[in-house]
């Protein structure tokens, strides 16, 4: 803490705003489990700029759209806002938020992970500062995995290897060998860029176009809806979001979900003997063998009165010694690379320790170095996203054919693409290829 | 004749007194909303940013859109809820009628749907209808047939949402006719039963057409209510493609997930002309028809 104090004291010499500033912040589904943590930031923080005043504000998961753009409408935004990357890219095409990046003591891309970084700038412009991070895990309940005839030992570990075995899976047990969002909250635009496929591509002009309708593109998404139409995946698949992957693991209905480890605690509480068989190993992985790693912003609103103490606060909450705090209290993994050097993340766990969740946040440590936000640093990237799940939708449950969709979907993406400002085929992740994260071998202490 | 005087010797402003209170909230929160509304219709307007005067582009790219279209599709088939609820409405208050006073216990039963709130019943519903744990997809499997995706494919989820609409609003239209019926002058049955008229004939030449203004009233308010659906689609469709939601459903996304309010507004005074120019059709069509009958 006493670090914290001093960061944000040689930061706070760059104040120039006036001393009287009434700062507000929305955090997401924080509280009741870390008021002690916050209240502890906030007063760190108002100790270290004197006149600043946080007004803390929680709010759930679920509600923050419909609140934030009440407050908005009604000309009472926050001035700063935490939110997950998808909504983020959401926000900032509809200009909520304000570059930040003349407004930060140092220098972000010394500070932060790189993916995590990287999401939170579009078009050259700073809009938000990575906060925790979840590289995805794949959480296995092995009583499921067995009644389908998959050893723990031997359970898929990357997306075709998932695939290819669902079918058998699904007719020998009855139940799900996994699940994915794939039309509602699709998950697919995500797993494409995961497996090294492009959905845009640079035309002649320089500006980009869609490439969902490229032979490679369409043959990946034929073997979804094929395994979709053969009934190898839930029907909550299409018409469901990430909720239904908790429900039906809770339920026993799947055996195997990819999501991040601090969902470990809810499937804890809500369901005990699942938990019992539960074990945790590396994200599924495409074909760049990258894990692919949800962020948590903090974006400063571009209605705020106060925006370099807006800006201030999001720099303190999202600095090292603050992150690895949190992370002391929760399964999540920070976006500061010097967070990564703590000895909390490096030391084996303490005796007596739940041995799930700390080999959730083992596996998500060992695999964060090389994971990367699958998410386009693009202000049209939420409209392409409802565009294709639009018509994917209507492929997997109206049988509408996939060709048709696809040219339909080419047809939407284009015109969305012309209307917005140029940009570039950077905005898209596309790293290099890496070996994928080795599994942890069953029994093994985290 | 000294009442008649005294209301004649009132100032003439006092009637505009009285009104204006009345006259001020619903210009306020009325009239001026639409006003407003109609502005924001013609602006880019956001949550974050400000409204931006773009003329009749948000229409333009309303009408240019085929999910629109689809949408407002639907709505034209929701509307096929309405004869089925007069249908049903009228045929039950007919029985709850005929039984008297031994028909307060149906009566009460019939109207037990439209006191619970939409979203319980959605909800209870949507576990009725579930595609794989459903009781009603289990019932049908366990009869040999293959089970129905109630819930996730068209235009099944639009005729489940419809059946909830029924199901939900016809106790309150039934309570309408029953009232209705009150006013069907007993005599002109009775005559027309001495006459030698049979029950239909009863029902046809003198029921119906005493009944005509409840029709009426009945086929309009539901009508609305159809075109203006959303609680029942927002409950069991979710998740659904919008090409399998109605027009308000459309309007929703296109304010509350998409943040377009520039948009919706356009689209919300869309819906509104529709259903203006739709209840002024009906009605002087019911008018023309009532006079036929009288």
């Amino acid at each position: 803490m006493g670090l914290a104090v001093a960061c944000a004291a040689l930061a706070a010499c760059n104040r120039t705003e006036s001393n009287d500033a009434r700062v507000e912040l929305w955090t997401l589904a924080l509280s009741p489990h870390f008021d002690g943590y916050m209240h502890d930031q906030i007063s760190a923080f108002e100790h270290a700029y004197p006149g600043v005043k946080v007004e803390w504000v929680d709010i759930a998961y679920d509600a923050l759209d419909r609140k934030l753009i009440s407050a908005a409408a009604a000309g009472r935004a926050p001035d700063i806002v935490n939110m997950a990357d998808l909504n983020f890219a959401r926000y900032a095409s509809l200009g909520a938020f304000r570059d930040i990046g003349n407004d930060l003591p140092a220098d972000p891309a010394a500070t932060y992970l790189p993916g995590a970084l990287g999401l939170c700038t579009i078009g050259k412009h700073l809009l938000s500062l990575p906060w925790y991070v979840n590289p995805q895990t794949r959480i296995i309940n092995t009583d499921v995995l067995k009644a389908g005839g998959i050893d723990a030992a031997h359970a898929p570990a990357t997306w075709a290897e998932m695939m290819a075995a669902a079918r058998a899976f699904h007719e020998k047990s009855g139940k799900y060998l996994f699940s994915q969002p794939l039309g509602e909250e699709s998950q697919l635009p995500i797993m494409m860029l995961a497996e090294g496929l492009a959905p845009l591509r640079t035309r002649a002009d320089g500006r980009l176009e869609s490439n969902m309708s490229s032979p490679e593109v369409k043959a990946y998404l034929a073997g979804w809806v094929s395994l979709y139409r053969d009934g190898a995946m839930p029907r909550e698949a299409a018409t469901r979001g990430h909720a239904h992957l908790l429900d039906l693991y809770q339920d026993g209905r799947v055996a195997i979900i990819s999501t991040g480890p601090n969902f470990l605690r809810r499937i804890k509480d809500v369901a005990p003997k699942a938990y019992s068989t539960t074990i945790v190993q590396p994200g599924a992985v495409g074909e760049l063998g990258r894990v692919h790693m949800p962020v948590m912003v903090l974006a400063v609103t571009n209605t705020s009165k106060h925006p370099k103490d807006a800006a201030a606060l999001a720099w303190f909450l999202t600095a090292a010694p603050a992150q690895t705090e949190l992370c002391k209290l929760a399964p999540i993994m920070p976006s500061s690379s010097d967070s990564l050097k703590d000895p909390f993340f490096i030391s084996p766990p303490a005796p007596g320790a739940d041995v799930t969740l700390e080999s959730g946040k083992s596996v998500a440590m060992r695999t964060l170095p090389e994971a990367v936000a699958f998410t386009a640093s693009l202000d049209t990237w939420p409209d392409l996203r409802r565009a294709f799940e639009d018509e994917f939708k209507r492929v997997l449950l109206d049988g509408v054919d996939l060709d048709v969709a696809l040219r339909r979907i080419d047809l939407a993406w284009n015109g969305i693409l012309d209307a917005a400002p140029a940009a570039g085929i950077d905005c898209v992740p596309h790293p290099t290829k890496v070996a994928p994260p080795r599994p942890t071998p069953i029994g093994a202490t985290p | 004749m000294s009442a008649a005087k005294n209301t004649r010797d009132h100032h003439p402003l006092v009637p505009w007194a009285f009104l204006a209170p009345a006259a001020a909230v619903l210009g306020i929160f009325f009239l001026g909303a639409v006003l407003q509304v109609i502005y924001f219709s013609l602006t880019r307007y956001t949550a974050f940013t400000g409204p931006d005067y773009i003329g009749l582009e948000n229409y333009r790219r309303l009408f240019a859109s085929q999910r629109f279209w689809l949408c407002v599709g639907n709505s034209a088939l929701y509307l096929t809820v309405t004869p089925a609820i007069i249908a049903l409405s009228l045929g039950a208050a007919m029985v709850v009628d005929s039984l008297g006073r031994q028909g307060k216990w149906l009566r009460l039963l019939l109207f037990l749907p439209v006191i619970t709130p939409t979203i319980v019943a959605g909800v209870s519903w949507r576990l009725i209808l579930n595609e794989d744990s459903g009781l009603l997809n289990n019932f049908i499997t366990s009869l040999g047939g293959h089970p129905i995706p109630w819930l996730s494919q068209h235009p099944w989820t639009l005729l489940s949402a419809m059946f909830v609409t029924l199901w939900k609003g016809f106790g309150f239209y039934m309570m309408v006719f029953l009232a209705g019926l009150l006013a069907v002058p007993k005599e002109l049955i009775e005559a027309a039963s001495l006459d030698g008229a049979s029950r239909l004939s009863v029902f046809r030449h003198v029921t119906l057409p005493a009944l005509m203004p409840s029709v009426v009233l009945v086929f309009i308010v539901s009508s609305i209510s159809a075109l203006k659906v959303f609680d029942e689609l927002f409950v069991l469709a979710r998740g659904t493609p919008v090409t399998q939601q109605t027009a308000v459903p459309l309007l929703y996304r296109i304010a509350f997930e998409e943040g377009d309010y520039g948009l919706a507004c356009a689209l919300g005074l869309t819906i509104f002309v529709f259903i203006l120019a739709f209840s002024i059709v009906n009605l002087r069509l019911s008018s023309h028809s009532e006079k036929e009958a009288a």
